[in-house]
């Protein structure tokens, strides 16, 4: 689905990013683990447009999209998530998914002042799918409030529901467990496990191993910039090199 | 004192209009601009010198209009790639060059001496007190007619959008919003309903000069929206009235303390404006009225 290669990016001298090769398969779920700074989010963000590589390929369902931006990524199907989640508090949490609805008429200024009544039949669809999204995670209660009222859980739920409005191929999640509280993570757990039985693929970049375990077909471990294996859960976690890669950025 | 009222009211109204242009560009946006009194200007004199040459005035307006869409939306699109910071510069030079081109290219601007006689549309129909009362029918359709407009991009996907854009435009591209597109149109957007108070400026005075568009008429409109509420439109107009009354009610000073002189007065006048907004800066710092929210969950859609 998502086959990352030779992929890199240099932040002045300091090389950030040397990808070999990475597949994120189809309908699974790909974890991504390693020490911190050993450049996940980097990953992410070269992937998904808000860094252009210097060098490397990334192919989408058979689409070169390397470098393209966001919004064009968002087109062709890969929506990102952030670490710190991003909730845009000046909008409900159901303005948060409607806005995130494709190919919107009310999106033109002409529509808005004079097809006033296809723009309220297009919102009424808009709100059904998200309110069909929200009821799944027990949050349409809330869709009213401002999303700066939202619960760290939540708003890392929020940013899943709001990918979901994209119905995309694929969906980067950066630490969705980060600053969740346990029975939360249970919550995000099931929901991303139950999207991907509908045929959703995900990378996911996650500290906690737990989380982890229970969510990933295999996992990638990077250090240093560079993807240093590739296996299933367990295979990773016995292999010394890795908990070597783990001690080695303690010390 | 019926002539002084109407005057205000219209001086309240084609503030009114450029608040509602800030509170889009900026309110709604985030788009910083403190060139506005350089569209401002445009619009002005666009309208002044059309009908001047004999246009009727409401197809000079409606060039006035054009203007400003076009120039907004040509200096969204050349600031696009700088940060916020910068198109708050980026408009202050715009505002700049300008007022030197007013100033300068006399013969088409008059120069410092500015443009009088600019013709005033329906002069044959009433004169004196019936034509400012006239006037100010005509100021009062046009406001409303801006206000609609605003309110409908306000409340409709594209309003939602620009919110987005203002809190997070990463969070907005990422989840398919063409940022440069929302940016350039919310400006232009904007840009049209300054076109219309520029021309109201100039029908109104029909007599225009560089000074009347000076940094002042910025620092008015930003007062305007941060008072009624940014992002709203009712609260805009709230507070554009109520700036108005702090700038003209103090205005009366020197004659309920006869022993100031002027100079005294005007400068317990700039204090006593200082100590208005300071208070409700303390007292309400969200403005009068919030944003638009959809609410939806119990109800009606839009
Ligand atoms: N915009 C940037 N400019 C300069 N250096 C950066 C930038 N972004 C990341 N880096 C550096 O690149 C390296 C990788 O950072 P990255 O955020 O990708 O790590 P990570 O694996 O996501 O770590 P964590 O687990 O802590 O989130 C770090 O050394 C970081 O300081
Ligand atoms: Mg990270």
């Amino acid at each position: 689905m998502l086959k990352i290669s030779d992929l890199t990016k240099k932040f002045g001298a300091f090389q950030a990013l040397n990808v070999g090769q990475i597949d994120i398969p189809r309908g699974q779920v790909t974890g991504i683990v390693g020490p911190n700074g050993a450049g996940k989010t980097t990953l992410f963000n070269t992937v998904g447009g808000a860094f252009r590589p210097d060098t490397g390929q990334v192919m989408l369902d058979g689409t070169d999209i390397t470098g393209l931006p966001p919004h064009k990524l968002a087109e062709q199907g890969l929506v990102r998530t952030f670490q710190i989640s991003r909730d845009l508090g000046a909008l409900t949490i159901l303005e948060n998914l409607l806005l995130a609805r494709p190919g919107q008429l009310g999106e033109s200024i002409t529509a808005s002042l004079f097809s006033r009544a296809r723009i309220r039949a297009e919102e009424e669809n808009a709100v059904e799918q998200a309110r069909t999204l929200l009821e799944r995670v027990d949050l349409w209660r809330l869709a009213d409030q401002s999303a700066a009222n939202l619960s760290g859980g939540q708003k890392k739920l929020l940013e899943v529901l709001r990918a979901m409005m994209l119905s995309p191929k694929v969906i980067l999640l950066d630490e969705p467990a980060a600053g969740v509280a346990p029975t939360m993570e249970g919550v995000l757990a099931d929901f991303i496990l139950s999207l991907k039985a509908e045929g959703v693929t995900f990378a996911i970049v996650e500290h906690d191993m737990e989380m982890i375990e229970r969510l990933c077909d295999s996992v990638y471990v990077m250090t240093e910039g560079r993807e240093m294996m590739h296996g299933s859960f367990h295979e990773v976690t016995s292999d010394p090199r890795v908990l070597e890669a783990y001690l080695g950025s303690m010390v | 004192m019926i002539g002084y009222l109407t005057a205000i009211l219209i001086f309240v109204i084609i503030s009114a209009l450029i608040g509602l242009a800030l509170n889009l560009q900026w309110g709604q946006a985030g788009m910083v601009n403190f060139g506005i009194f350089g569209f401002f200007a445009v619009a002005a004199y666009v309208a002044a010198l059309s009908a001047m040459a004999g246009v009727p005035a409401l197809v000079a307006a409606l060039l006035a209009v054009i203007a400003t869409v076009i120039l907004s939306a040509l200096v969204a699109l050349v600031s696009a790639r700088l940060r916020e910071d910068y198109l708050a510069i980026a408009t202050l030079a715009f505002a700049e060059a300008v007022r030197l081109f007013l100033l300068n290219e006399t013969w088409l601007t008059g120069g410092a001496n500015g443009l009088p006689g600019i013709p005033r549309p329906l002069s044959g129909v009433a004169s004196g007190l019936h034509y400012e009362l006239m006037f100010l029918g005509i100021s009062v359709v046009v406001l409303a007619l801006c206000f609609v407009f605003a309110q409908l991009l306000t409340v409709s996907p594209f309003g939602r959008v620009l919110r987005a854009l203002r809190e997070d435009d990463l969070v907005a591209s990422t989840l398919g919003k063409t940022t440069l597109s929302f940016r350039v149109r919310a400006f232009a957007a904007g840009g049209a309903i300054i076109g219309a108070a520029g021309s109201l400026h100039s029908f109104y005075f029909s007599y225009i000069d560089p000074t009347q568009f000076g940094a002042f008429v910025t620092a008015y409109a930003f007062m305007a929206v941060i008072a009624g509420g940014r992002g709203s439109n009712t609260g805009l107009l709230i507070g554009a009235v109520s700036v108005m009354v702090l700038l003209e009610g103090t205005r009366f000073l020197k004659d309920l303390m006869p022993f100031l002189d002027a100079g005294q007065a005007a400068s317990l006048r700039l204090i006593l404006i200082g100590v208005g907004l300071i208070l409700l800066l303390i007292y309400r710092p969200q403005g009068f009225m919030r944003e638009y929210r959809l609410q939806a969950k119990d109800g009606d859609v839009s």
